[in-house]
């Protein structure tokens, strides 16, 4: 079969000794930025981003795509030794998982989510493998309305799903969409919002933003109250699930496989809706619905399965139609970029080594994860005493070295800092953050294809609703601006469930 | 006050709306068949302009959507005036030195009693992330003031 043959090259690819290495090294940082509360999946990716510039793009992607599915993987066990969590996918981890802990139980609760995080991975490459090229071959036909429409849904979604209201999320989608704007404008080559300043011909560089808004924003927030954390000394004897417990999550497992990959294909999905998702749907579909946030394994299991599905699923929309879906996705975006290679519908076709070399390194990746979570799980919970106020520092200096070297000036780190502020504002006054960086790289796409859009039909706005995908498309964004209503429901759900927000 | 975050950041948006559909017009905005480069900043930013309309109404009738209250201020400012200082610094005092004081600052806000620790981990922090990434990982970093030395 042509799926198997490719595979092979692919595997001939990633497991060249460099290839490895980087991979290894990915997945590695990963679990460590996963275990870390307060150091996130993008800001890590961002700070690697300099350092892959060197690299050729295949072994790039496969180290920063590692970061990202690593994460995953590293995530749950502080969510389940702490109750903190690692980073934000693994907020509903918290629930079941600390109880878990509390319970004696912590071991098999940290093997039930590295073995559910490599189900749904692997679940999840296999998706990639088979629906991506299809996908991509739809994305073929897409003409700058079909962009300009999807383009719209992926924003659309991207606010629906973040954690504050539609409105204010609409808002800071239109200042990121602004943002996006400043420079020199793509089709005159005009000074947009530059006020003369030679910096800003270039734009505002969406890794410096993305830093600010996430990395010191969420620092000055911390800062008000230093937190005192407590390290739940747990006995890890034995980390693999009994026999009951399998019994009783081996169908959340698969459940949340299923639910991750879907979710993280959507535009503005990804792996922190996902585990929210699984969590609820597990707890609708239980016969025991109470026993849940009491130390339910399911509880642990499907969220955890599912949001490594979803960070394997939202390469599908990068890597076929170029649509960065979260800021993950957008900071790999941004590598490709670099490197000279637009995603889009024809990667496939013009980068088979990228694309299947990527894929096969997912499957290798996925599997030594499992072998770093499972067998070396105690060496992760070291890192776990770390004091807080080292990780402050650490994590402000990730953040310097990674804005100064995008373009290797003193003033980006400047532009960081006010960008920190913004974002500890924006946080105080509960507008989300997600919509805005992630329509500083959509905006620009929309610009592009709705511009084109517009001269191909001289002017006339019908030509997005003349287009039948585009319209369907467009129904679509129009459906979640309409349906608040099950929004406030979900949310509600979501935050009485957990009695904080993400 | 519930309110608040929701009236200042609608009064913060409107005003880079219009800011923008002024900078807009004078770009040119074109047509929709032929647009110049001001014209998608512009709709761009009357939607905005719309939007924090909207929130604003919606503050003022009771159905603001809530901030959360300030707590110790200090401590965030402290990082947020030293980070800026350290990016108009960094250039000419090196890497290594402005990474050492501005670490040296924020663990002593973060209540590290020991000067010893204090030290010990700056010094590791700065000097070693220096030479990760200028020297292992080819991603240079200012020399500064030390750059006879290094």
């Amino acid at each position: 079969m042509d799926v198997l043959g490719n595979l092979g090259s692919g595997f001939a690819i990633a497991l060249t000794p460099w290839n490895l290495l980087y991979g290894l090294v990915g997945v590695i940082l990963g679990t460590a930025v996963g275990v870390l509360p307060g150091l996130g999946p993008p800001a890590t990716i961002a700070l690697l981003l300099p350092v892959t510039y060197k690299m050729n793009p295949v072994s790039a992607v496969i180290m920063l795509g590692g970061i990202f599915y690593g994460a995953m993987f590293g995530g749950s066990t502080t969510s389940i030794l702490l109750n903190i969590p690692g980073e934000p996918a693994s907020v509903v981890t918290c629930l079941d998982g600390y109880k878990m802990a509390r319970q004696g139980r912590a071991g098999p609760a940290l093997g039930a989510s590295a073995i559910g995080s490599f189900f749904g991975g692997i679940v999840s490459v296999i998706l990639l493998m088979l629906i991506a090229p299809a996908l991509a071959a739809v994305g073929l036909k897409f003409g700058p309305p079909e962009y300009t429409s999807l383009v719209i849904l992926g924003l659309m979604m991207a606010v629906y799903l973040s954690e504050e209201s539609v409105l204010k999320g609409l808002i800071m989608m239109m200042i990121g969409i602004l943002l996006g704007t400043v420079g020199i404008d793509p089709a005159f080559g005009a000074e947009r919002f530059t006020f003369g300043l030679n910096r800003l011909t270039g734009g505002i560089d969406f890794v410096v933003v993305g830093m600010g808004l996430f990395g010191i924003g969420e620092v000055l927030v911390n800062l008000e109250a230093p937190e005192v954390r407590e390290i739940f000394k747990a006995s890890l004897k034995g980390v693999l699930p009994n026999l009951e417990d399998w019994r009783r999550c081996w169908a959340s497992m698969i459940r949340g496989s299923i639910l991750g990959s879907l979710i993280g294909v959507l535009p503005g999905g990804g792996a922190v809706i996902s585990s929210f998702v699984a969590y609820a749907v597990e707890k609708r579909v239980s016969k025991h619905p109470e026993r849940f946030g009491k130390g339910a394994i399911e509880g642990v299991m499907a969220p955890e399965t599912a949001n490594n599905s979803a960070a394997t699923s939202s390469f599908i929309p990068l890597l076929t139609l170029g649509i960065p879906g979260n800021l993950s996705i957008a900071m790999i975006f941004v590598a490709l970029m670099i490197h000279g290679i637009r995603p889009g519908p024809m990667l496939i076709q013009e980068h088979p080594d990228l694309f299947w070399g990527v894929i096969a390194s997912m499957l290798i990746g996925n599997a030594l994860l499992l072998a770093l979570n499972l067998p070396l799980i105690g060496l992760w919970v070291k890192l776990l005493s770390v004091p807080y106020r080292y990780l402050v520092v650490v994590i402000i200096v990730v953040c310097i070295i990674g804005a100064y070297s995008v373009n290797y000036t003193a003033f980006d780190v400047g532009a960081m800092m006010v960008f920190g502020v913004f974002g500890y504002l924006i946080r105080k006054a509960r507008f989300p953050a997600a919509p805005l960086v992630l329509a500083m790289i959509l905006g620009q796409i929309l610009e592009r294809s709705m511009q084109q859009s517009l001269m191909m039909a001289g002017g006339d706005f019908m030509i997005f609703l003349r287009r039948p995908i585009s319209v369907v498309l467009l129904l679509l964004a129009g459906l979640l601006m309409l349906t608040p209503v099950a929004r406030s429901f979900w949310k509600k759900r979501r935050s009485s469930q957990l009695g904080v927000t993400p | 006050m519930k309110k608040r975050g929701d009236i200042v950041g609608s009064f913060f948006g409107t005003f880079i709306g219009v800011a923008v559909m002024i900078g807009a017009i004078r770009l040119r905005l074109g047509t929709p068949s032929e647009p110049q480069p001001g014209f998608f900043p512009f709709v761009a930013g009357v939607i905005l302009v719309v939007l924090c309309v909207i929130l604003l109404l919606r503050a003022f009738s009771g159905r603001g959507e809530g901030a959360d209250p300030f707590g110790e201020l200090w401590r965030p400012a402290i990082l947020a005036i030293g980070l800026f200082t350290y990016s108009l610094l960094l250039d000419s005092m090196g890497y290594i030195i402005a990474t050492i004081i501005l670490s040296l600052v924020v663990l002593r806000v973060l209540d590290t009693k020991t000067w010893l620790k204090l030290v010990a981990i700056s010094l590791i922090l700065s000097i070693g992330t220096y030479f990760l990434f200028d020297r292992l990982l080819d991603v240079p970093l200012p020399r500064g003031i030390l750059t006879g030395i290094l």
